[in-house]
C-alpha cells in the first residue's frame, strides 16, 4: 500500500469524526487531556471505578496514536508517565500493575492486535482497556516482564504478543 | 527440452485453458502436470552419492497439489448443502485436513459451520458486491452517492474502498478474514477476495479474466506463510526467484559438529526454476566446499576485501606491534598509537637512532631482517588470501555475464530455427534442435559455480600431495570452461552483424558446443567426486 508520509491522512473524514465524537461521548472515568491539531495523537487520563485494587483516585495515562494506516490497523496505545502541570496527583502517575501491563507501558490486548477491525475506534480502544483494568483481579506485572521490556520494541505494534488467556 | 522450459510451457497452457472454468479442468491435468516436473534427482551437481531427496515446488502447483486437491476430494464426498465457496472456507478453517472437515461436518454440522463463519444451514451464504446509492461508510465516514458496497449474510455493508483495505491488511496472515464489524464471525469466500480486488485495482471498464484458484490472493498468501513455518520447506535465494523446495531426506545434517569431511551429506537441493541452492545454509550451490568453509570465507570477504587492498597501499605495519598505520601529517616521526613506538616512517627504524633529521631519513642499510620477515610473513598470506579472492570474483562476476548472454541467445536461438526452417534440406525441425544451447550455457554457469568455490576450497585447505591433484582438476574445468565461454562470446558478438552469420557460426559450432558442455558437466563432477574421497580418507585436510 502507498506509504505518503506528508499530507493530510487518507481517512481524515474519519479522524474528524472520531475527533468530535470523543469530545462529546463523555465517557465515565476517561479525559482527554490533550490531542494534537491532526487529530492523530490522544493522551487520556484513565481512572479506574468499581476496582478495589485500583483506588479512584489514581490516573493513568494512555497515549494513543492514529497511524497512516489507521482504521484498516489498529492505532498504537501505551501506558505512559505523564505529569500534568496543574495536576496534583502527577507525581503519582505511573503505569498501572496488570497481569498484561509491561512496566514500560506496553499493552497486550487482542482488540489492539489479531481482534482489531476497521469498524473498531479509539473509543472501543479506550473502553477496552478500561474493563481490563476494572475486571483484573491480581495486583501483579506479566510473568516475562523483565526480559520483554529489557528487548521491547520502542514501538508496541511491532511486538508479536501471544494472547495467553482472555479471561483476565 | 528441457524441463524448466518444459514446466513454463505447461503453465503457459494451462492459464489459458482455465480462465474460464477453472475448477473441475485443473484437476485433470495435474497428473499430467507433476509428472513434467518431475525428474531425475541425479542431474545435480553433487557427489554421486548422496542421500538428500527432496520435491520442487511453485505456489500455484503447492497450493494445487496440497490444498485444492483436497477440495476435489471433498467435493466429491458430496457434503450436503455445503456450495464451493463454503467447502473451501472450511477446508481452510480446518488447515486443509479434509477428515477433520468430514468428521465434523457428520459430528455436529453447526458446531464446525459456525467456528469457520458460515451461516448455519438451512440458512445459505448470501453474499452481495452490488452498486448502491446514497451510502454512508462507517469505516471511512465518507458519504457516497453511488458506490460499490460489499456485505455477507449478516448484511453489515461497507463501501469496496474499506473493505480492499481491509483484506489487504489481513491477507498476511494467511488466515480466513471475516466481516469488518468487530463481533461478526462470518467469513469472506475465496473468490470474493479476488473479485473486490478486480474491481478496486483495475477499472471496471475492462473484461475481467477470472484468476484461476490456484494463483487465489488469499490460497497464495496461505501457502506463503506454510512454506514460511515450516523448517522442512525454503525459499530459494537466487533473486527474484519464486520457486521453494521441500527437504524430503537428508543425512543427518549437524551443524554443531563443524569439522565433518563428508560432503556428500550436505544437502543441495534445486528448486522449480533449475536453481541449485545448499539447504542447510541457504547459499547457493557451493560444492566442493562444506557449510562452514563458506561461512567463514562469506565472513572474511565481508570484512577484508573492501578495506585490505586500501590498507596494504596505504598503511604501513609499526616494526613493533605490527598494527597498521596510516600516516595522515607531514612529519616522518611516528609514534604508535598501541604500543607507543617511535619509529621512522621511511626506514621504519627506530626513532632513537635518527637524532635530529626530522623530515629526512637519511639511514642507509639497517639490518632490518627480524621485521622484514615479519612483514613479508603477513604480506604472503594476505597476497594468498587476495590470489583466491580475485579469482573467486572474477567467476561470480561471469556468471552474471553468462546470464546476460543467456537471455541474449534465447533470440539467437530463435533466429536459428527461423533459417532452419527457409532451409528446404532440412525436413524435419523440433524445438529440441535448438535446445543445446540453452543447455550449454547452464552447464557453463553451473561449472563456473563450482569454479568459483574451488578457489575458496583451496584458500583453507591444508598442503598437500593431493592438493596438487585437486589443482590440476580445477584447471582442467577451468580450461574447458573458458573455451566454451570464448564461443558464446563469438556468437553474441557476431548477432550485431546479421542473421546469417551468426547461424552459420552456431552451425559450425554445434558439436564442438555440445561436447564442451559436457567435458564441463564430467570435469565438474570429477572434481567434486574426487575432493569427496580425498576429504572422506583424510588425504586432503582443511585448515580451520
Amino acid at each position: 500500500m502507498p506509504r505518503t508520509p506528508a499530507g493530510p491522512h487518507p481517512f481524515q473524514r474519519r479522524l474528524l469524526k472520531e475527533y468530535q465524537g470523543l469530545v462529546k461521548a463523555n465517557l465515565p472515568g476517561i479525559t482527554m487531556v490533550q490531542h494534537a491539531d491532526t487529530m492523530s495523537e490522544y493522551i487520556f487520563r484513565i481512572q479506574v471505578q468499581h476496582n478495589p485494587l485500583y483506588p479512584e483516585n489514581d490516573r493513568y495515562y494512555l497515549s494513543v496514536r492514529i497511524t497512516r494506516e489507521y482504521p484498516v490497523d489498529s492505532p498504537q496505545v501505551q501506558f505512559i508517565k505523564y505529569e500534568e502541570l496543574d495536576d496534583e496527583e502527577a507525581s503519582e502517575a505511573k503505569i498501572p500493575i496488570h497481569p498484561h501491563i509491561y512496566s514500560n507501558g506496553h499493552i497486550c490486548l487482542n482488540l489492539l492486535g489479531d481482534d482489531w477491525t476497521p469498524a473498531c475506534s479509539v473509543e472501543s480502544v479506550l473502553l477496552s482497556v478500561q474493563s481490563l483494568l476494572g475486571t483484573n483481579q491480581v495486583l501483579e506485572r506479566p510473568p516475562d516482564n523483565d526480559s520483554y521490556v529489557r528487548h521491547a520494541p520502542l514501538n508496541p505494534k511491532l511486538t508479536k504478543f501471544t494472547y495467553h488467556d482472555d479471561d483476565v | 527440452m528441457s524441463d524448466s522450459d518444459d514446466h513454463d510451457e505447461d503453465h503457459e497452457y494451462q492459464s489459458f485453458e482455465f480462465e474460464s472454468d477453472y475448477e473441475d479442468e485443473y484437476f485433470d491435468n495435474q497428473s499430467e502436470n507433476s509428472s513434467s516436473s518431475t525428474r531425475s534427482h541425479n542431474e545435480r551437481v553433487s557427489p554421486s552419492k548422496t542421500s538428500t531427496s527432496f520435491n520442487e515446488w511453485t505456489l500455484p502447483k503447492f497450493i494445487l497439489t496440497v490444498f485444492l486437491d483436497k477440495y476435489q476430494k471433498l467435493k466429491d464426498s458430496k457434503l450436503g448443502g455445503c456450495t464451493d465457496d463454503d467447502l473451501l472456507i472450511l477446508l481452510h478453517y480446518k488447515r486443509w485436513q479434509a477428515d477433520e472437515v468430514i468428521n465434523d461436518f457428520f459430528d455436529n454440522p453447526k458446531k464446525l459451520f459456525e467456528q469457520a463463519g458460515l451461516p448455519v444451514p438451512p440458512q445459505k451464504s448470501a453474499n452481495h458486491l452490488k452498486s448502491t446509492t446514497s451510502f454512508d461508510c462507517s469505516v471511512c465516514c465518507e458519504s457516497y452517492k453511488q458506490v460499490m458496497v460489499y456485505e455477507l449474510s449478516c448484511s453489515h455493508r461497507y463501501c469496496l474502498f474499506c473493505y480492499h483495505h481491509y483484506i489487504y491488511n489481513e491477507l498476511s496472515t494467511g488466515k480466513l478474514i471475516h466481516c469488518i464489524q468487530p463481533d461478526c464471525a462470518l467469513t469472506i469466500p475465496h473468490g470474493d477476495i479476488d473479485k473486490i480486488f478486480d474491481i478496486v485495482e483495475h477499472d471496471s471498464s475492462i473484461i475481467k479474466i477470472t484468476k484461476p484458484l490456484n494463483e487465489n490472493r488469499l490460497l497464495v498468501a496461505s501457502a506463503k506463510i506454510f512454506v514460511d513455518s515450516q523448517s522442512t520447506y525454503k525459499w530459494c535465494p537466487a533473486p527474484d526467484c519464486k520457486g521453494f523446495t521441500e527437504l524430503v531426506s537428508s543425512a543427518t545434517f549437524d551443524e554443531a559438529t563443524l569439522d565433518y569431511k563428508d560432503i556428500s551429506i550436505i544437502p543441495i537441493v534445486r528448486c522449480a526454476e533449475s536453481h541449485e541452492f545448499c539447504f542447510s545454509c541457504n547459499y547457493e550451490n557451493h560444492l566442493p566446499c562444506p557449510c562452514w568453509v563458506v561461512k567463514k570465507w562469506i565472513k572474511k570477504c565481508q570484512d577484508d576485501s573492501e578495506t585490505i587492498n586500501w590498507i596494504d597501499a596505504n598503511t604501513s605495519a609499526c616494526p613493533n606491534c605490527l598494527s597498521s598505520i596510516e600516516k595522515n601529517g607531514g612529519c616522518n616521526h611516528m609514534t604508535c598509537k598501541k604500543c607507543h613506538h617511535e619509529f621512522c616512517w621511511v626506514c621504519l627504524g627506530n626513532w632513537s637512532e635518527h637524532n635530529n633529521s626530522y623530515y629526512k631519513c637519511n639511514k642507509f642499510e639497517q639490518d632490518m631482517s627480524e621485521i622484514e620477515m615479519k612483514k613479508s610473513k603477513s604480506r604472503l598470506t594476505l597476497q594468498r588470501y587476495l590470489h583466491f579472492y580475485k579469482r573467486f570474483t572474477i567467476h561470480e562476476s561471469s556468471m552474471q555475464g553468462d546470464l546476460k548472454v543467456l537471455k541474449q541467445i534465447n533470440n539467437v536461438a530463435v533466429m536459428y530455427l527461423e533459417s532452419r526452417r527457409k532451409d528446404s534440406s532440412v525436413t524435419s525441425l523440433a524445438w529440441s534442435d535448438i535446445q543445446f544451447l540453452p543447455d550449454a550455457i547452464r552447464a557453463l554457469s553451473n561449472g563456473r559455480k563450482t569454479l568459483k568455490w574451488t578457489y575458496c576450497f583451496a584458500y583453507y585447505l591444508m598442503d598437500s600431495n593431493f592438493q596438487e591433484i585437486f589443482e590440476s582438476n580445477q584447471d582442467y574445468l577451468n580450461r574447458t570452461v573458458e573455451d566454451l565461454s570464448e564461443i558464446f562470446e563469438k556468437i553474441t558478438t557476431t548477432s550485431t552483424k546479421g542473421d546469417s552469420d551468426i547461424v552459420k557460426l552456431i552451425m559450425k559450432n554445434k558439436t564442438k558446443i555440445i561436447n564442451l558442455s559436457n567435458t564441463i558437466s564430467l570435469r565438474q563432477k570429477t572434481l567434486i567426486d574426487g575432493a569427496y574421497h580425498n576429504l572422506k580418507e583424510g588425504l586432503m585436510k582443511f585448515d580451520a
